[in-house]
């Protein structure tokens, strides 16, 4: 069965139709690439996934279950977790603070114990302290202890996303939806993240749905590349059968749309 | 006013309990405000309900500690019992008035929030009548028991009011910064959506922080049922009032904010009284409020308003 299973998604804003039928689906392990031009509908798609509205018509479900319009803390329940495009941090608090302030629906005690201070409850919260550690630790000196303290609004750009990609690790996710992780980072940092994501599913035995316009990354780590193009895919493959099609080259390149796939997205100043 | 202006170190005193107690109950908005942006007006009889337990729990200790209970455990168990139903009012009043509005018109749980407001009111009129019930607060505190510093004089009841408003915002920065739920609770002030993404359960945290509110509100009415000894079922309109000004002078949202709001506008109350006039208290102490506000809109410690994008 598959892990992720989108089949015919509509979504229509007012009179705006941004998604026409998607239907794919991700296998268990696997990284899904979704490309496309600017407006094809990649992160409406994600939003939908990941509970942030319900599609006009059409089925989400993961590992066989409908998951379409359920709340999004249902979904992150089920396991599915996401960063933002747009970076949602919760500034004012530290790097650690963040980490440990998500997906603690897991933890074994209460408020009760933690105001009491009982063992059980200390023992918890080294427990959590410790997985955190370690997953800022997947970033290595960039996200190292001497940042733990620091609030997130004093982190860079690239440090930002780094950080929600790492708190959304903290839910423990079967499925991990990145909307361009990538985004505002330099040649040398892509590759050191293309070279971290390409590691995550065998590491903690997830799946990724990814959002990238930057096609060296994508090359990299993608199993199967999907081609989006006003709201359907028009094409599905590896990343050289779906970048020698010609409907993908003029997807890109012709009147539809003149966003270059290399063009770097539109985003706010850090 | 020579003679007005000796009472200003005493008044200074005075101030500093009143101002304790409006920081307990600033406390209260602006958690509730911190984390759902919801002016709780209810907030003011939640303290005047914790008042009345505190009442029913001193009228019923009476007998026991005229036989000789030590009058520490019958404090605790006024506060102890205020706090608890308090909470659970505050639960109660969240579940059913306030989380099936939250996601309709904006004005809709603010008009609930008038409306529990009036509920509470009328009910304890109904079940305690108009009249003003004394607390004999001398059960428990010997009156002549108290601290003199020159021509200070701060009785043990307002002491016992500064040392617990205290030691419960230590208590509440300790549960806000240091443990999960505190986190939680930022995390879903500054981004619900992106918080209930990533598990955080949101509706059992948003209880929880309007049991803590209200606990504070309850501790809050018993604290004043001792220091000014009576209760009446109105006593919740002008607190809840003063403690919504105070949250709003330091900024609302904000602890240490409600703290300070809380003591400079006892003090602000406390000293207008004595040495101005009792009869332009209110209009000292709002005046002051306009005046901070124009030069500060968002509060001593708010931040200032940023544009979503």
């Amino acid at each position: 069965m598959s892990l992720l299973m989108c089949d015919q998604l509509t979504m229509a804003f007012g009179g705006l139709q941004v998604l026409r039928g998607l239907s794919f689906a991700v296998e268990p392990g696997q990284i899904v690439a979704l490309i496309g031009p600017n407006g094809a509908g990649k992160t409406t798609a994600l939003n939908l996934i990941s509970g942030l509205g319900r599609p006009t018509s059409g089925a989400i479900r993961l590992e066989g279950r409908s998951i379409a319009g359920l709340a999004p803390a249902a979904i992150s329940q089920l396991g599915v977790a996401r960063n933002f495009q747009s970076l949602r941090l919760f500034l004012n608090m530290s790097v650690l603070e963040n980490m440990t302030a998500v997906g603690y629906r897991r933890a074994r005690t209460n408020t009760l114990q933690a105001v009491l201070w009982t063992p059980a409850f200390r023992r918890d919260a080294a427990l959590w302290r410790a997985r955190a550690e370690e997953l800022l630790g997947l970033f290595g000196s960039r996200l190292g202890p001497h940042r733990y303290d620091q609030p997130a609004y004093s982190l860079s750009y690239a440090n930002r996303r780094r950080l929600e990609i790492a708190r959304a690790l903290m839910t423990r996710p079967k499925l991990l939806l990145l909307d361009e992780p990538a985004a505002g980072m330099n040649p040398h940092e892509t590759d050191e993240l293309a070279a971290l994501i390409a590691a995550l599913p065998r590491r903690f035995g997830l799946a990724i749905l990814l959002i990238e316009h930057d096609m060296g990354l994508v090359e990299r780590v993608a199993d199967q590349v999907i081609v989006l193009d006003h709201g359907a895919a028009i094409a599905v493959g590896s990343f050289a059968e779906v970048t020698a099609d010609h409907q993908v080259i003029a997807a890109y390149l012709g009147q539809s749309a003149r966003a270059a796939p290399d063009e770097p997205p539109e985003e706010e100043a850090p | 006013m020579g003679d007005s202006l000796s009472h200003l170190p005493q008044q200074l005193a005075n101030g500093l309990t009143l101002g304790a107690v409006y920081a307990l109950i600033a406390l209260g908005y602006s958690l509730v405000y911190g984390v759902l942006r919801l002016l709780n007006f209810a907030h003011g009889e939640v303290y005047m309900v914790g008042a009345f337990i505190g009442y029913g729990v001193l009228s019923l200790l009476d007998p026991a500690l005229a036989a000789g209970l030590p009058g520490w455990l019958g404090l605790t168990a006024m506060l102890l019992a205020a706090m608890l139903g308090c909470g659970l009012l505050g639960a109660l009043i969240e579940r059913l008035v306030y989380r099936p509005l939250r996601h309709t018109h904006r004005l809709a749980p603010l008009l609930g929030a008038l409306g529990i407001a009036f509920v509470l009111q009328h009910g304890v009129l109904l079940l305690a009548s108009a009249r003003h019930r004394a607390i004999h607060a001398e059960l428990i505190l010997p009156a002549a028991l108290g601290f003199e510093l020159g021509s200070v004089r701060l009785s043990a009841a307002r002491l016992l009011v500064i040392g617990i408003a205290l030691l419960l915002l230590a208590a509440l920065s300790l549960l806000v910064y240091r443990t999960r739920m505190g986190r939680a609770l930022r995390a879903i002030g500054a981004d619900p959506e992106a918080a209930a993404m990533l598990g955080v359960p949101v509706e059992r945290v948003v209880s929880q922080t309007f049991v803590l509110g209200s606990a504070l509100a309850g501790a809050a009415g018993v604290l004043v049922g001792l220091v000014f000894t009576k209760v009446w079922h109105l006593m919740g309109v002008a607190a809840g009032l003063k403690g919504f000004t105070a949250a709003v002078l330091g900024g609302i949202g904000s602890l240490p904010g409600a703290l300070l709001g809380g003591l400079l506008l006892g003090i602000a109350e406390s000293v207008s009284t004595g040495v101005i006039s009792p009869t332009y208290s209110d209009l000292i102490v709002f005046g002051v409020l306009i005046v901070a506000l124009l030069v500060r809109p968002s509060g001593l410690f708010g931040k200032r308003a940023q544009p979503k994008v």
